[in-house]
């Protein structure tokens, strides 16, 4: 289609007084409202955090119905032969937001997130005493878990499973 | 257990299968299909899923026997695409379930009253044959779809460690841990009922 | 001979395929041990169990061979049908084939460089994102990898307590 600027000139489109408000009501206020829609939904959607600790080993643990679903997923992953349930702990978080979790007696977990929306973007730290077991970033789908570990206990290992939903 | 039918019956029933003889086709999946069908329910645990998946496997069967070359036994042909397809169908269930692993997990649970009934009160509780029967598929339940297709072909089907290799395309050495492993959780599960 | 082995051993004699010499090596050891017997006959028990468990098929043989004679047969005569229709067009049908071929070619030839980074994306939107990983542990070293059976991230640190149990990568 061809635009004739001279019949748009002629009929004084662009000297319209109406036009500023038009697009600014039309245009510009949605615009910004969609935008700071976006960024608050960005931000501010509140997401559930679960930490669900266990100690990995291949000593023998005794039978836990709690570690039903979970044992055998793990025994897929890692070779050690035992899972035992040692805690788990979850909290509302409305990002950006800092949130501490005590889980078992001896450890705690700061998380801070930062912002979610489909994904959760937090910064996580696996703390026993002061000292960082584990500290990562991380943008983590909801309802995908994340699967922290290594640091060893009682000849064994501690695994932290992390979801964000 | 005969696993294969006398003589060169089962040769000779595939050979006209494969020419598209249905009725050889059908004493096949005669012969087979208690077999078939009972190592799907034991990776399953659920008969219409068992009778549904038995049929696709026989569907792929007969149109996968211009593929069967002879090299192995035909049931060991048939139990590798039955053991396969429920590998998928279980997979597949698994992946819908995978993100709800943690969610019946309740931190405050009182551990003794989700003990299955008969694990507290000491080897000398007799048991209802149901209970038995439930703790045992908790235990089936627990292990690894893999570890379930090999007990089974094992146990029930009473295959040996190199022909279980040759359906699961794996190691006789893997069949031989595989094994060891899934008899050794199933105990720990099932606690002092064994 | 240990327990660890033993019970390996018991698994075998269990499913018939320990040889004479070794099934006489571990009578004499579960002499030694009794309390290993428990272990054999649970195994036997687990075996008798397994068999009760897995119920009759829901239809009887001759019921599922109608069923999958008649699924067998539809698949036959859709397949037949297809041959059917397509035997006139046959020759069409695969020029528009080769065509459409080409022109996809030459569509990946052309896109590729954003094309694969798209089907990247899309691959990698479950998964989580990991952007560092510390530890104050001594000497302790970082690993993530996505494990290939369940798709999960794992995030582990490895010290020179557990570097021997490091998991299964992959």
């Amino acid at each position: 289609m061809r635009v004739d600027l001279n019949y748009i000139k002629s009929h004084r489109c662009i000297e319209n007084p109406f036009l500023p408000h038009f697009l600014f009501f039309r245009l510009i206020l949605p615009l910004c409202l969609m935008c700071a829609a976006g960024a608050a939904s960005a931000y501010g959607q509140p997401a559930s955090v679960e930490a669900m600790l266990i100690h990995a080993s291949d000593r023998p643990a005794p039978l836990d119905i709690r570690m039903e679903k979970v044992e055998y997923r793990l025994r897929r992953i890692f070779g050690f032969e035992h899972y035992r349930f040692m805690g788990k702990t979850s909290a509302i978080i409305h990002p950006p937001a800092q949130v501490r979790l005590e889980i078992h007696e001896d450890y705690v977990l700061h998380i801070n997130a930062t912002s979610s929306n489909d994904r959760v973007r937090a910064q996580v730290r696996w703390m026993q005493d002061r000292e960082s077991l584990l500290s990562t970033s991380v943008a983590q789908r909801r309802g995908i878990p994340v699967i922290l570990g290594g640091p060893p206990h009682e000849g064994g290992t501690l695994i932290l499973i992390l979801t964000f939903k | 257990m005969n696993k294969e039918a006398p003589g060169n019956d089962v040769g000779f029933l595939v050979d006209r299968a494969r020419n598209g003889d249905e009725e050889a086709f059908g004493e096949l999946m005669r012969m087979y299909h208690q077999r078939v069908y009972s190592l799907i329910f034991g990776m399953v645990h659920n008969a219409e899923d068992a009778k549904d998946l038995s049929q696709q496997a026989w569907i792929k069967v007969w149109t996968k026997l211009d593929s069967f070359k002879g090299r192995s036994g035909f049931y060991t042909w048939v139990y590798r695409i039955a053991v396969f397809a429920s590998l998928d169908f279980i997979r597949s269930r698994s992946r819908k379930k995978e993100t709800e692993w943690l969610e019946d997990v309740e931190p405050e649970r009182d551990l003794d009253a989700h003990v299955p009934a008969g694990m507290t009160d000491g080897p000398d509780r007799k048991l209802h044959h149901s209970e038995i029967r439930e703790v045992f598929e908790r235990a089936l339940e627990s292990l690894t779809p893999e570890h379930k297709a090999i007990l089974i072909l094992r146990d029930v089907d009473e295959l040996s460690y190199d022909e279980i290799a040759k359906v699961m395309k794996c190691r006789k050495g893997t069949v031989m841990s595989r094994i060891f492993y899934a008899r050794k959780n199933i105990r720990k599960s099932m606690g002092e009922l064994l | 001979m240990n327990r660890r082995k033993a019970e390996r051993w018991i698994s075998m004699d269990v499913d018939g395929e320990l040889s004479s010499r070794r099934r006489s090596r571990l009578a004499g050891w579960l002499e030694r041990h009794p309390d290993m017997k428990d272990l054999q006959d649970a195994w036997l028990l687990q075996k008798k169990i397994l068999h009760e468990y897995i119920p009759e098929p829901v239809q009887t043989p001759e019921a599922a061979w109608q069923n999958i004679r008649r699924m067998i047969r539809a698949e036959s005569a859709g397949r037949d049908m297809v041959n059917n229709d397509m035997s006139g067009y046959r020759f069409k049908f695969a020029s528009a084939m080769a065509v459409a071929l080409l022109m996809i070619l030459a569509g990946i030839f052309f896109l590729q460089s954003w094309a694969l980074e798209d089907l990247d994306m899309i691959a990698h939107m479950d998964r989580t994102e990991v952007e560092w990983v510390e530890s104050d542990l001594p000497d302790a070293m970082s690993m993530v990898y996505e494990d290939a059976d369940t798709g999960l991230t794992v995030i582990w640190v490895l010290t020179a307590e557990n570097g021997k149990e490091e998991p299964d990568a992959g």
